[in-house]
């Protein structure tokens, strides 16, 4: 069964840079949690720190209550899947899923027993006896997968396996990973760029860049309601219009952009006077015949580009701002054509406005 | 093998393969080929007198391969030969191995190079002058020696140089380099990853090298052992500058023969170093089981 992870005040310094910095994050038991963030944010050394293969330079590492600080990778109760999979390719199959379980001592014949149960687990029938280097990318996959589980980890921890995998498999490991992660209760950490990875399979997202954790939170609030700028902006597709704070209204303040003044969400509590940035979804901008609605953009149509269920407009205010549109191919939404003119708007619960980010650079 | 020369062919044009096909002739054929006959020939023939050389007393005869099979004495020499060989092989692979591994997997960076140029320098020198040097510090009035009386671990000098241990020395430390670097080739291209994940499925170092390091650096392995042992059978250097004057060496038995102007002797002693060079090159092989091919890569 899955074991909680407590990762209290930690940071890892390699000479004068910070890959971690002052990380808090409590990741329950037989929780699916995952790190999403660009490349270089910290993410890899994160899992690195939890898997032991170094200590952190500050900070505390606890699994199911215990310290970890000192205790070698061979020692902790996690086992690690990783990017490039690693797997032995002088092994067979059944040697590399019970590696572990050799290494603890365990009968050949109770071994044996044990990885056929993996082998069944992960859907790898009749390739017991092969090297893994006659393998298809999603049997490695799954060999990986088995390897680590054989040694009945509190914590699994997981290095974007599914990088190197073609959409189609990816998408099926994807529901195959949480179906594992479901059946067996172990925790999983999963380290992802990938944003459809983490919103899809995650229990909650931890959002990371550059060594600092964002927002931690379920995948929808991560996606509706984002911390910050950078949450905002690397997570999903968003439009940006930068201004001043003219007037706050309870929840909302009202922003002067170059383009005019927008009303949004405030869930920062900026006040007045303070520079910050708008971000609205293109799913949430709509076309508007009326002339004087609020949060009125006139713009004309740049491009429009046809993806089959939705189309992608982008359009370009008078004053030079380009917004990114989506338009549902439900029937609902009017046609229109390349070079026209049109109002757009957004409901001012859809937007909101976050301070100017010192990395909002995704 | 038709699409192999086609290929070649298309890619080096006529000159290219022309050229590749004579150097590599003349490589095979004088380098190897002939040397290796007209040795074997002088090993099948009688030693004679100049004016009978062609005569009727020339003929083929297995006369010296007998001499050395009867010759109780040399047939010690050449098993010691074969013995200390070996004994030169295992302690060069036990020093080399773990340099080779810390060279191609622990130290990161620019260090390598460093390390590597520290390897090398060393043999910027002649092999000769190198066991000269290590004369001069085995020597009864030697650095070590001087070095072990003022400690007071000794009263009177060590004689070093009356066994074999001396040779063995000399040689682990002439040929070091040709056992680190084949499994250090061989390492490099091992990924750490593998070992980290062997080190988080609970394997303690020693089983990591085992099931891990070893088998993946088995044909480096093989390599700087066959090099090691051929070299060390096959020089005449260091038995001669380091070895006692009492305790011979089997290229030293070879040589002597070339000396005293019977080179169809010499040529018998020679040919069966060579035949045991080969069996031991393919005794490795089959130990590590590597092919041929995995073993010049």
């Amino acid at each position: 069964m899955g074991q909680d992870v407590e990762i209290a005040d930690v940071s890892m310094r390699f000479g004068d840079f910070y890959a971690a910095r002052d990380i808090n994050v409590h990741i329950e038991a037989g929780e699916f949690f995952s790190f999403l963030g660009p490349s270089g944010c910290g993410k890899t050394t994160l899992l690195r720190l939890v898997s032991g293969f170094m200590d952190p330079t500050k900070g505390q590492i606890k699994i199911g209550g215990k310290d970890m600080i000192g205790i070698g990778s061979n020692n902790r109760p996690t086992a690690m899947i990783f990017q490039n999979l690693a797997l032995f390719p002088l092994m067979t199959v059944m040697e590399n899923i019970g590696f572990g379980l050799e290494v603890r001592g365990m009968p050949k014949v109770e071994r044996i027993k044990k990885v056929e149960e993996l082998i069944e687990l992960v859907d790898l029938f009749g390739t017991g006896n092969r090297y893994v280097s006659e393998l298809s990318g999603g049997q490695m996959q799954r060999v990986a997968i088995a390897r680590a589980l054989a040694v009945n980890p509190a914590v699994l921890l997981l290095d974007e396996p599914l990088s190197a995998l073609d959409l189609k498999l990816r998408h099926h490991m994807r529901a195959e990973l949480r179906n594992i992660q479901r059946r067996t209760g172990v925790t999983f950490i999963y380290i992802t760029h990938d944003q459809t990875e983490a919103l899809t399979m995650s229990d909650r997202v931890g959002v990371m860049s550059i060594g600092k954790l964002e927002q931690v939170a379920v995948p929808d609030v991560i996606y509706n309601n984002p911390a910050t700028a950078f949450v905002a902006s690397f997570v999903g597709e968003t439009n940006r219009l930068q201004g001043t704070i003219s007037n706050i209204d309870g929840e909302y303040a009202v922003l002067n952009t170059a383009s005019g003044p927008f009303s949004c969400k405030n869930p920062q509590r900026m006040s007045k006077g303070e520079e910050g940035t708008i971000f609205i979804r293109p799913e949430t901008v709509f076309m508007t015949k009326e002339s004087n609605a609020s949060n009125l953009l006139a713009c004309g149509i740049q491009n429009l580009s046809f993806e089959g269920a939705y189309a992608v407009v982008t359009l370009k205010t008078e004053q030079g701002q380009l917004l990114t549109m989506r338009l549902n191919n439900d029937g609902t939404a009017p046609s229109v054509k390349a070079d026209e003119n049109v109002n757009v708007t957004f409901n001012r619960e859809n937007a909101f406005v976050l301070k100017n980010g010192d990395s909002s650079s995704a | 093998m038709r699409d192999f020369w086609k290929n070649a062919l298309r890619d080096l044009g006529k000159i290219g393969v022309a050229y590749i096909i004579i150097t590599v002739g003349i490589w095979l054929v004088f380098m190897i080929l002939i040397p290796q006959l007209i040795m074997f020939d002088y090993s099948l023939r009688p030693m004679l007198a100049l004016r009978d050389i062609g005569g009727p007393k020339d003929v083929w005869t297995l006369k010296n391969y007998i001499v050395f099979f009867t010759n109780k004495l040399h047939m010690a020499i050449f098993f010691k030969t074969i013995w200390s060989s070996f004994i030169v092989t295992l302690v060069a692979l036990a020093i080399c191995y773990p340099i080779a591994f810390y060279l191609a997997k622990v130290v990161r960076g620019g260090k390598v190079g460093l390390l590597m140029l520290g390897l090398i320098i060393p043999y910027w020198i002649n092999e000769l002058l190198r066991l000269f040097a290590w004369q001069l510090i085995l020597a009864d009035s030697g650095i070590l020696n001087q070095l072990l009386i003022l400690l007071g671990i000794i009263v009177d000098p060590i004689n070093f140089r009356a066994g074999n241990g001396a040779v063995i020395l000399g040689m682990t430390y002439a040929y070091i380099l040709f056992m680190v670097f084949p499994i250090y080739n061989v390492m490099e291209s091992l990924d750490r990853n593998q070992l980290d994940a062997a080190r988080d499925l609970g394997a303690s170092w020693l089983r990591i090298h085992r099931r891990i390091v070893m088998p993946h650096a088995k044909p480096g392995i093989a390599v700087g052992c066959t090099m090691t042992f051929m070299l060390a059978a096959g020089t005449v250097a260091a038995p001669q500058l380091l070895g006692s004057p009492s305790s011979f060496w089997f290229t030293q038995v070879i040589n002597t023969n070339f000396e005293c102007a019977n080179w169809n002797q010499g040529a018998a002693y020679a040919t069966v170093l060579m035949l045991l060079c080969m069996i031991f090159m393919f005794i490795m092989l089959k130990i590590f089981k590597v092919g041929l091919k995995e073993l010049t890569q």
